[in-house]
């Protein structure tokens, strides 16, 4: 799957959604629209909030899955927090 | 192997760090008693011309170990209110280690020569081992190193510490520790 690119790369700044096409019937909407918090966030945090979602919540699954210890799992999970604000 | 050596606090959790800092703490006891090193103070380490015991090492490593943890807790929680004090003295313990091994060079009680306040004495020695008192003071320098820089990646990780701030109420926290921990061994009679 293609990396959905959030951040112009003319600018820096932060992209717009400006068409939608269905792949069944070819049908095109135009529009503004804001990409969502979730998708502005790099490839590897949206994997991360995916993961931590599939893990129930849990940051001692995550450490354990990732390999990685509690802390620095919280550290991830603390500056994506941030990022989303 | 460099990230293992400095930054174990990445990947290691508190149940592995704990337990592994326990076992050199005790390990570091004994070298206190058998290389007669006096561990008097978190930055710490003087050679006595008398016998140190195993359990005198023990409870300085233990004051050390308590005083630095909860000097680091009180900053780490003004850095995040999320810090934990287990991430804190699972720091502690394994930044201590590179410091119990400077303990061996007087293994052979070489630097046990008596009162260095008897500076005649101290000019007669130092003139006598100065490659050996060279040697010996940059490895001690280079562990001190080691464990500060392993202390600093352990507060890194315990409190998610970013920026100049972070660094400051560090250096804050390991000043303070010193002094107390002196302040401790000088009410205890070490």
């Amino acid at each position: 799957m293609q990396k959905l690119p959030v951040i112009c790369p003319s600018c820096e700044s932060t992209l717009k959604v400006s068409q939608l096409s269905c792949s069944s019937c070819a049908t095109t909407i135009s529009g503004d629209y804001l990409l969502p918090n979730f998708l502005r966030l790099n490839t590897e945090d949206q994997q991360f909030v995916l993961n931590f979602i599939l893990s129930g919540g849990s940051l001692k699954e995550m450490a354990q899955k990732l390999n990685k210890s509690y802390p620095t799992v919280r550290n991830i999970l603390d500056d994506i927090i941030e990022k989303l604000k | 192997m460099i990230k293992f050596l400095l930054k174990p606090f990445e990947r290691y959790s508190e149940n592995t760090l704990i337990p592994i800092g326990v076992v050199f703490m005790l390990i570091g006891s004994y070298f206190g008693s058998v290389c007669q090193a006096h561990f008097d103070g978190v930055l710490d380490l003087h050679f006595s011309n008398e016998n140190v015991s195993f359990y005198t090492s023990l409870l300085e490593n233990t004051i050390n170990i308590i005083v630095l943890t909860v000097c680091l807790f009180i900053v780490g929680r003004m850095v995040n209110n999320k810090t934990r004090i287990v991430d804190l003295l699972s720091t502690v313990l394994i930044a201590r280690i590179p410091f119990y091994f400077a303990a061996l060079f007087n293994i052979s009680g070489t630097y046990s020569f008596g009162d260095a306040s008897d500076i005649q004495k101290t000019k007669d020695f130092a003139s006598n081992h100065l490659g050996s008192l060279i040697m010996l003071t940059l490895s001690i320098i280079m562990l001190t190193i080691w464990m500060i820089a392993l202390l600093f990646n352990g507060y890194k990780v315990s409190t998610n510490a970013k920026g100049t701030k972070a660094v400051l109420l560090f250096t804050v926290a390991i000043i303070v520790a010193e002094v107390l921990s002196k302040i401790s061994f000088y009410y205890l009679k070490f």
